[in-house]
């Protein structure tokens, strides 16, 4: 490298080629994997293709197929109905485990924090691959647990009812991630100010006044992050059910169908790469809007 | 200030194992290239083809001087795997066993783009097209757009698998005995007298006083009861040219049907599952009739330790099960409509068009699965209880013999009900002519799918109508809810249908062969 | 409905939080303390159950599997008709199964994904710890274009790059390669913003002075920097190596033969296959978590910081 021959040189703006230099693998990887896929894959969408290996050119028809297509609004719905009770029921508890855990003596918390974050270590098909045995009606250990808790749910059939097997990918997924989601929270609580807390206390605030009006905007910071994270994950989910449904369809009535599955479907199972491509870019389109909006809505919550 | 992990030990451990594991991945790679490849590779699913086949491939391969490789592997990686490698020029092996309803998967393209070998004009050239000699409608489950890609290996005629000692009881203490279901509606008749609860425990049974007790078992979350019935029926979701043939009011009947079977207060289904479940099911007496084609009779038998060589423990089921043929369809008049069985899964043997032997393949195609001596054919149906297509394999000595397991309740000379054992070759090679054909192709599972949608929508209908009309519905009230519904299902099956027929136009590959599909066709009933 | 062994404990601790909020003075203030230990033992049971289950069942025969949800009482675990077995395993790892090449055992299938999962990793690291590097380090024109250029590629969801990619890799012959999954796999977006993060801390003075002394760029990063973010490189090997482990699509669609293909695509293969045999296929699932297991283990505390430190960046 020319660079190391020069002395005394001023600082790091004095190296114009040593940054490009340790760019360079990035940028042929971002030129091969993403510029030119992205290219290709708009190029894709117009074609309809049988195996990657032949492509006709069809125009828009791709697109108002799909936009027509119910099964395609199935999916919509199966993932955003997903992605909003990822939201609202486990970010709560994951929010509530981190402040029960942030006030805890910190072997403790090592060890419970482990504990808790640990299903997040298996993947989301070894994860479904358990669940196929855990969710078995009768026999199984969730509903056999269920029912000695509350006497209800022997015979349920989690993955077999259209109408279950949303709650059950739902029950998974909080089994899953309200750990990760947990150890987000929890540094988030750290850096809230102690000095705002105790001043709260002295001034004769509660405990749910406090958490109202000072842990909650400090830690909106990581909290918009984990939501638009959390939304951008269920987006695109797809192992799961994938893994559950044992790789063949998508469940009774498609209820396991999500945006990601439904592309897989066309792509991999039907082989019309075309398809495939075309809702790629939906799909990157919805994501975009929904995290504007995410931005926007929390933006004004800010104002205050 | 040199450490010997500067960059922390966790990235040094794994840089080491890479490397390792790299290496012995590269060792385990050569042994396996330096290795010849064989003549021929054929690949299969089923375990129990597993002995049979090694038999085969040795006695071809001393007869023709080749070596002949066997491989299992499964559904689902086969088709996504075989049709990927197809098409993206991946190795692919001589021979594939395909299982049933991928037929379509691999024929969704161009006919001439299909990586499977044509075999119609061999096969009418060598005299498999005569039915004398091959049963015929089975070759429907492996063609496409009237060309045949694979040679059938079983028939899979279905009847209903029962517990002799169970349905002795309740044949008692009901007043009925197994050989009156003769027909589906008798069937419902008792079958509604009889699910409930079992009144009392018995251990010897293996039932306890409160279990539930269910008539059949009949699956709602795949299409495996349904088709068994639909087929059975004179029906199918696809006609033999790919076109939609599922509008029909009889098979908005059956949906109908079965939701009356399966839900609401004249329920007499359950779904036992499958694996351990299902089998905790049986010796609980959770349900009380199975859908057994004739592979699953071996599969009971493997399952439940039947075999007195085994060392494991036999199940308390041994001896135990028994067969009728499944009830018939009947029109007002009491005539059967329809056919006498229906069916449930199938093998057949096809030869990809990149194998470099393909002459030696259909030689061996031939003698594994049409030109079999009659002691193979024998041993082979002793070993998987299937019974072929070929004919002349059900007369081969042997065939026709007693099964040690299974037995069929009779009238005695006396009138008296008697249970002997059955000869599972003669119950269901004598049902193999009324099988019914069932299509497949590149749109079979989202049809199934639509087709199970409308049956959903009308099981929830139903459920919350009853629920508003209450306990004490008058009959006019639930004639009203059941026109209802089926006039929902006819609507919902219409829908359905013009979407699939949306889907098979679309395909811009499909256009050779496949007349454009109307929306109204109406599904031709077949004898 | 019957009262369960769970019913009573529950009930034991609700009863011990009133008896120590009736207590004055000190019963009172351990109330919360023990109340918030009792959430959070209900939380890591609930968690932990399905574990449990799982390590239970991996070692409970065939046929009795279904009898009793964990583990069978004592008297039953070994000798005559014992249901304790290591049959389960013995299936697993010494079974054949025959493929397109051969006979391939499991433990294949473990070198393969030990192989690829510590590849990519180690390839990975180097990688994007060199991007990071320079965004953290130097100032040059053409730097914020980059960012916006990053940030962009991670609002994409990767799955707009199947389709595309998978036509790729056809054209390039890596069908069925390992290629086809490492050089996509090389470089992560993720992976170049947690080195910046962490490199930014590194005080210039000390690149300084290897410049003065004559060090060549690669060796100011490669000696200085990078052993001096140690703590995040170890948090994005934990991260990089679960990542890769867990990965299903991409081997499921590139790798076609048998013996190539990693745990998850196996695994799933088994859901199939073993349907009938929970044990063999429960025992196939335990064996796939314990390398990530023993990862996370040993790295735990980088991890975590690893994964807020680029949280906070936001």
């Amino acid at each position: 490298m020319s660079a190391n021959i020069k002395k005394s040189n001023g600082g790091p703006d004095r190296h114009p080629v040593a940054p490009w230099m340790f760019l360079a693998p990035y940028l042929l990887f971002a030129a091969f994997f993403f510029v030119y896929p992205l290219v290709y894959a708009a190029w894709l969408a117009f074609h309809q293709t049988d195996g990657p290996n032949t492509a006709v050119f069809v125009g828009f028809s791709n697109f108002t197929f799909i936009f027509t297509d119910p099964r395609f609004y199935k999916a919509l719905s199966n993932t955003t109905i997903y992605a909003i009770a990822s939201i609202v029921i486990q970010l709560p508890i994951a929010l509530g485990l981190a402040m029960l855990l942030n006030s805890s003596a910190s072997r403790m918390k090592g060890a419970f924090r482990l504990m808790i974050f640990s299903p997040n270590l298996v993947g989301q098909i070894f994860v479904g691959a358990m669940f196929t045995v855990i969710f078995t009606p009768h026999y199984g250990l969730f509903n056999k647990g269920l029912d000695a808790l509350i006497g209800w749910g022997l015979e349920k059939q989690w993955l077999q009812d259209p109408h279950l097997l949303l709650p059950g990918l739902i029950i998974i997924s909080l089994w899953m991630y309200v750990g990760y989601n947990m150890i987000y929270f929890l540094a988030g609580l750290q850096s809230v100010d102690k000095q705002l807390l105790e001043a709260a206390q002295i001034d004769g605030a509660n405990g749910w006044q406090t958490f109202l009006h000072i842990t909650i905007p400090q830690i909106k910071p990581i909290a918009i992050f984990v939501v638009i994270m959390s939304t951008i994950g269920s987006y695109q989910l797809f192992e799961l059910p994938f893994a559950l449904m044992k790789g063949q369809g998508f469940g009774p009535g498609d209820s396991a169908l999500t945006i990601v599955g439904y592309l897989y479907d066309w792509g991999f199972r039907n082989g019309d790469l075309g398809a495939a491509a075309a809702i790629g870019w939906i799909l990157a389109a919805i994501i975009f809007v929904i995290s504007i909006l995410q931005l926007k809505v929390t933006r004004a919550y800010e104002v205050d | 200030m040199r450490n010997i992990y500067p960059f922390g030990k966790a990235p040094f451990v794994i840089l080491i194992i890479a490397i390792v594991a790299g290496i012995t991945y590269g060792v385990m790679k050569w042994q396996r290239s330096s290795a010849k490849r064989p003549d021929l590779i054929l690949v299969f699913q089923a375990d129990i083809h597993q002995k049979l086949y090694e038999k085969a491939a040795k006695d071809f391969g001393e007869k023709h001087n080749c070596t002949v490789r066997l491989q299992r592997v499964q559904k689902e990686v086969l088709m996504d795997r075989l049709q990927s490698a197809m098409q993206t020029g991946c190795e692919v092996p001589d021979l594939v066993e395909l299982l049933e309803g991928t037929i379509g998967y691999f024929t969704r393209g161009k006919l001439e783009n299909v990586g499977l070998v044509d075999l119609t004009e061999r096969l009418k050239a060598e005299g498999y097209m005569d039915p004398e000699r091959m049963v015929q409608k089975r070759y429907a489950l492996w063609s496409s757009r009237g060309h045949i890609f694979a040679i059938p290996h079983d028939v899979h005629p279905a009847g209903l698998c029962y517990r002799v000692d169970l349905l002795e009881k309740l044949g008692k203490q009901f007043g009925f005995d197994v050989t009156d279901l003769t027909t589906w509606d008798k069937f419902v008749e008792i079958g509604q007298k009889i699910t409930g609860e079992w009144e009392e425990s018995d251990e010897a049974l293996g039932i306890k006083k409160g279990n539930k007790r269910y008539m059949i078992d009949m699956a709602d979350d795949s299409m495996i009861s349904m088709i068994i019935l639909l087929t059975q029926r004179g029906f199918d979701l696809f006609d033999g040219n790919g076109n939609v043939a599922f509008n029909s009011p009889e098979a908005a009947e059956l949906i109908a049907w079965f939701v009356h079977q399966t839900r609401g207060p004249k329920r007499i289904a359950f779904p036992a599952g499958d694996g351990q479940n299902f089998y905790q099911g049986m010796k609980e007496g959770l349900d009380l009739f199975y859908f057994t084609p004739d592979w699953r009779t071996m599969q009971f038998t493997v399952d439940l330790n039947f075999a007195d060589d085994n060392d494991k423990n036999p199940s308390i089921l041994k001896g135990k099960l028994g067969l009728i043929p499944m009830p018939v369809w009947t029109d007002e008049n009491g005539n059967r409509e329809g056919y006498q069985t229906g069916t449930w899964g199938g093998s057949g043997l096809a030869i990809t068009k990149s194998s470099k032997n393909q002459e030696l393949a259909w030689e061996f195609a031939k003698y594994l699965y049409l030109e079999a001596s009659d002691e193979d054919f024998a041993n082979r149906f002793k070993a998987t209880n299937i019974v072929p297509p070929v004919k002349k394999a059900w007369s081969a000595p042997g065939f026709n013999d007693d099964s040690p397991y299974f037995k069929q309740m009779v009238h005695d000379a006396a009138g008296n009900l008697i249970t002997i054992p059955l000869s599972l070759g003669k119950f269901y090679a004598s049902q193999a002519d009324s099988t019914p054909p069932h299509f497949s192709t590149a749109y079979t599972s989202q049809a199934e799918t639509e087709f199970l949608n409308v049956y959903y929508a009308a099981r929830d209908f139903y459920e919350s109508e009853l629920d508003k009309a209450g306990k004490d519905a008058s009959p006019e009230k639930l004639k009203e809810i059941d026109d209802k519904m089926l006039q929902l299902i006819k609507d919902g099956l219409k829908e359905k249908a013009a979407y699939i027929g949306r889907l098979v136009d679309r395909n811009v590959f499909l256009k050779d062969g496949v007349a454009e599909s109307k929306p109204e066709t109406e599904a031709k009933q077949e004898q | 409905m019957q009262m369960h062994i769970v019913h009573w404990v529950l009930i034991a601790a609700v009863l011990v939080y009133i008896g120590l909020r009736l207590i004055p003075g000190k019963g009172w203030k351990i109330a919360p303390a023990y109340l918030r230990v009792v959430l959070l033992c209900a939380a890591a049971f609930l968690t932990l159950t399905p574990f449990v289950w799982l390590i239970c069942s991996a070692f409970k025969d065939k046929t009795s599997m279904m009898d009793c949800m964990f583990l069978p009482p004592m008297s039953q675990w070994f000798g005559e008709g014992g249901k304790l077995t290591l049959d389960n395993f013995r299936t697993l790892l010494f079974r054949e199964y025959n493929s397109s090449e051969g006979p391939v055992y499991f433990y294949e299938y473990i070198v393969n994904s030990l192989f690829l999962a510590c590849a990519i990793t180690s390839i990975n690291i180097f990688l994007s710890s060199m991007a990071g590097y320079a965004l953290a380090k130097y100032r040059f024109k053409g730097r914020n274009v980059i960012l916006f250029l990053m940030l962009g590629s991670m609002m994409f969801p990767s799955m707009l790059f199947l389709a595309p990619i998978f036509k790729m890799v056809f054209k390039f012959g890596w069908m069925d390669s390992y290629l086809a999954l490492i050089v996509p796999g090389a470089i992560t977006v993720f992976g170049i913003f947690l080195f910046r993060q962490a490199m930014v801390g590194v005080p210039n003075s000390l690149m300084e002075s290897a410049r003065v002394d004559g060090a060549s760029e690669f060796r100011i990063y490669w000696e200085i920097t990078l052993p001096l973010v140690r703590p995040i490189t170890a948090a994005f090997c934990l991260i990089s190596f679960l990542g890769t482990w867990n990965a299903f699509l991409q081997p499921q669609l590139f790798i076609q033969t048998q013996s190539k293909l990693p745990l998850p695509v196996v695994l799933n293969q088994f859901i199939g296959m073993y349907v009938q045999e929970y044990g063999v296929f429960l025992a196939g699932t335990l064996l796939a978590i314990i390398p990530p297991a023993i990862l996370f283990f040993v790295l735990q505390k980088e991890f975590v910081a690893g994964l807020t430190s680029g949280a906070t960046k936001g």
